[in-house]
């Protein structure tokens, strides 16, 4: 069991890329010049030019990915931070999805932050100006850095970002291709210098590295598609829970601001995400409201919210220091019906 | 004359071995020249065909806005990511434990009883007087706290299935496993009904999204009683299905053992839930239990049939071998057909 997956990894201003055309253009700019170099050096002979052309290929897969993991995302905040909304949209990873991610297998929810509004109908501020507001509101030092945020002139879909907290759980799809990638380039690199460099009795061996380059190169590009990951939940007989619209939930992670769009805030990675309630908001009817009690608590005025937040988030934080402590590994907690029935009793410490 | 033997069998056994690596070497070499034949045709048809279904199932999503898009998984499956974390509340709940073949007492080890700060036996409350009930509440989460949980204490009269009385109700958090706040102890002060008698106390409690709602009963039913010759006592059985039933008894001497050292579990603390089950039910074994030789156990009426919400009283009694000295716990517990409706523990006990 694992908490959560985290293969991205979020930078400050300065090593953030936008995403934009000239960062396309350049990238492919480079893979050809290093594609037009390698076929100078073969002397534009077809095979070795075809592999050049792959290996240029591959470089440019290479720089998307590591776009993609490394300076897509800004950092807003050095530590995670908690929110507590409910479900408006769930998004499971299909290979529809991944697809249309370039590979990006992340699950995302979104969620109307409380105790804002429980539609999209409503003016932006309605949703910022409240105690959670600021995790979906622009931030000053991005604005002023010139970073974009959705504006109401875009789409109402994309401006809706702006209203709620977008929340990815992430999967390792980016991260698998970037390391399908570079296991190809190897091999394309191998079977280049062998073309050039060795005589005609290398041809098996040559053919043998081309067989492995382009399953390697199948296996990328199906990988995950047909089949989308399925993750254990935390449920140890194997009985998956589930998000769905309408819950009202917890959510921890880290909080960016997502250059790979149109410019919006998320929580990405999550870190945890749990039903805190066993009310489900009907969010077709006009006349729902936020719950008055939340955890046994009040959860009526900004500052309830900010009390259930804290809390919840107190908890969280001695649960993740539980488990950084060794919770997970020591073997008197490795019971699974009840810790006098199948626990044990951990020898003393003598220290 | 043996080893002789065994050597033999030793050298069967790895003709039989290379015989099979052969045959195993053949399919391989049959499945390859089918493969090169015309397999990578079909291969390469089936490949086609993929990626068609993914292209046309991309092209359709492609058409989506993106806020179409993150909500397209809506209700179509269960939400399983890692970061996704389900709480486990759990008592010792002897009707889950029966359920999974598990032997159980019903002097529930989570449940005790105090008055002015010291434990009391269950045996020998007064009436018109106020106790404190502690129920021990565990996670069997490493992640998923729950905050404000309702604990609801209630008490029958001694017996099986009998009408229960609620005490009140109080609010607990409960961290993760072995983290700070777990186990958790619900409090709830109790004044004992004005007529004299014997009571059980049973404790229930809900979260929401509980990984399993099924552990959330616990139930103390004990009473102590002299070894005079013979032990008498009663208790009552009422019938809380819908249906008549007609209900027999099954009795043993369970006592919860002394857990091991952890050194001695690890390896076996391995596997499956279900693995873990059956060398859990191997120790918990009530066959393994049974009642001690020398002793007699008369159940009077052996068999009874009650209708819906009938009450009858069922008369115990037990006989000890001469001469005994010491307290042996006695486990009745009361079933119609395969279901357990419950039971009671009754230590008999001789100075």
């Amino acid at each position: 069991m694992i908490p959560y997956q985290k293969f991205t990894q979020c930078t400050d201003i300065n090593g953030y890329v936008p995403n934009h055309a000239g960062f396309y253009i350049s990238v492919g700019v480079l893979a050809v010049m290093v594609g037009a170099a390698l076929a100078t050096l073969v002397s534009f002979a077809l095979i070795p030019t075809i592999i050049s052309g792959l290996i240029a290929l591959v470089l440019g897969v290479i720089a998307f990915c590591t776009w993609y993991l490394y300076h897509r995302l800004i950092c807003l905040n050095p530590t995670e931070v908690c929110a507590i909304g409910v479900v408006t949209g769930v998004l499971h990873p299909t290979p529809q999805t991944i697809a249309g991610k370039a590979g990006d297998n992340d699950a995302t929810l979104n969620i109307l932050l409380a105790p804002g509004p429980l539609n999209y109908g409503q003016d932006i501020s309605e949703y910022t100006s409240h105690v959670q507001g600021n995790l979906i509101a622009a931030q000053v030092q991005l604005t002023n850095a010139g970073l974009p945020y959705v504006t109401s002139s875009a789409s109402t879909d994309d401006f809706n970002h702006r209203k709620g907290l977008h929340c990815e759980f992430e999967g390792d799809g980016i991260a698998i291709l970037l390391a399908f990638a570079e296991a190809i380039l190897v091999l394309l690199i191998a079977i280049l210098a062998l073309t050039v460099l060795a005589g005609p009795w290398a041809a098996p061996l040559i053919w043998l590295l081309a067989i492995i380059a382009a399953m390697l190169g199948a296996s990328g590009l199906f990988n995950d598609l047909a089949n989308p990951p399925v993750a254990q939940g935390t449920d140890l007989q194997g009985n998956p829970g589930n998000v769905a619209k309408g819950q009202i939930v917890l959510v921890s992670g880290d909080w960016i601001y997502d250059g790979g769009h149109d410019g919006w805030n998320e929580i990405h990675a999550v870190h945890n995400c749990q039903i805190i309630s066993d009310q489900v908001l009907d969010l077709s009817d006009s006349n729902v409201a936020w719950p008055s009690e939340i955890s046994g608590m009040p959860f009526v005025t900004d500052a309830d919210v900010s009390a259930v937040v804290n809390f919840w988030c107190g908890m969280l934080s001695q649960a993740g220091g539980a488990v950084k402590g060794g919770t997970m590994t020591n073997p008197a907690n490795n019971w699974v019906v009840h810790p006098l029935v199948d626990g044990c009793n951990q020898s003393p410490v003598i220290v | 004359m043996s080893s002789v033997l065994s050597g033999r069998a030793r050298s069967v056994e790895s003709t039989g071995f290379i015989v099979n690596w052969i045959k195993f070497i053949l399919h391989v070499l049959v499945q390859i020249l089918k493969a090169l034949a015309y397999g990578w045709i079909v291969a390469l048809v089936k490949l086609l065909k993929r990626l068609y279904r993914i292209l046309k199932a991309f092209c359709a999503y492609l058409k989506l806005s993106h806020w179409e898009q993150e909500t397209a998984g809506d209700n179509c499956c269960k939400f399983t990511n890692p970061a996704y974390h389900r709480p486990d509340p759990c008592i010792y709940d002897q009707y889950y434990l029966m359920s999974l073949n598990i032997a159980v007492t019903w002097d529930n080890p989570d449940i005790t009883l105090l008055r002015g700060g010291v434990v009391v036996a269950e045996h020998s409350l007064l009436p018109n007087t106020e106790y404190e009930i502690d129920a021990t509440i565990w996670n069997n989460s490493f992640l998923a706290p729950v905050v404000g949980m309702q604990v609801n204490f209630g008490y029958l009269s001694f017996g099986v299935s009998t009408v229960l009385h609620p005490i009140g109700s109080t609010l607990v958090n409960l961290g993760v496993k072995d983290g700070p706040g777990c186990p958790a102890v619900a409090k709830m002060l109790w004044t004992t009904p004005s007529t004299p008698g014997h009571y059980c106390i049973q404790v229930r409690f809900s979260c929401p999204d509980d990984a399993n709602p099924n552990n959330n009963l616990g139930q103390n039913n004990v009473d102590v009683v002299p070894a005079l010759s013979p032990a008498n006592f009663t208790f009552a059985l009422r019938n809380q299905t819908k249906t008549a039933n007609a209900y027999t008894f099954e009795v043993d001497t369970y006592a919860i053992p002394a857990s091991p050292p952890c050194s001695d579990t690890i390896a076996q603390d391995q596997g499956t839930f279900a693995e873990r089950l059956k060398k859990i039910q191997a120790i918990h074994n009530r066959a393994n239990f049974p009642v001690p030789e020398g002793w007699t156990v008369h159940i009077t009426p052996a068999e009874v049939t009650l209708i819906p919400d009938e009450e009858t009283e069922i008369a115990v009694s037990v006989t000890p071998p001469t001469g005994f000295v010491g307290t042996i716990p006695f486990n009745f517990h009361a079933m119609y057909g395969k279901r357990y409706a419950g039971g009671v523990t009754v230590y008999v006990s001789k100075t």
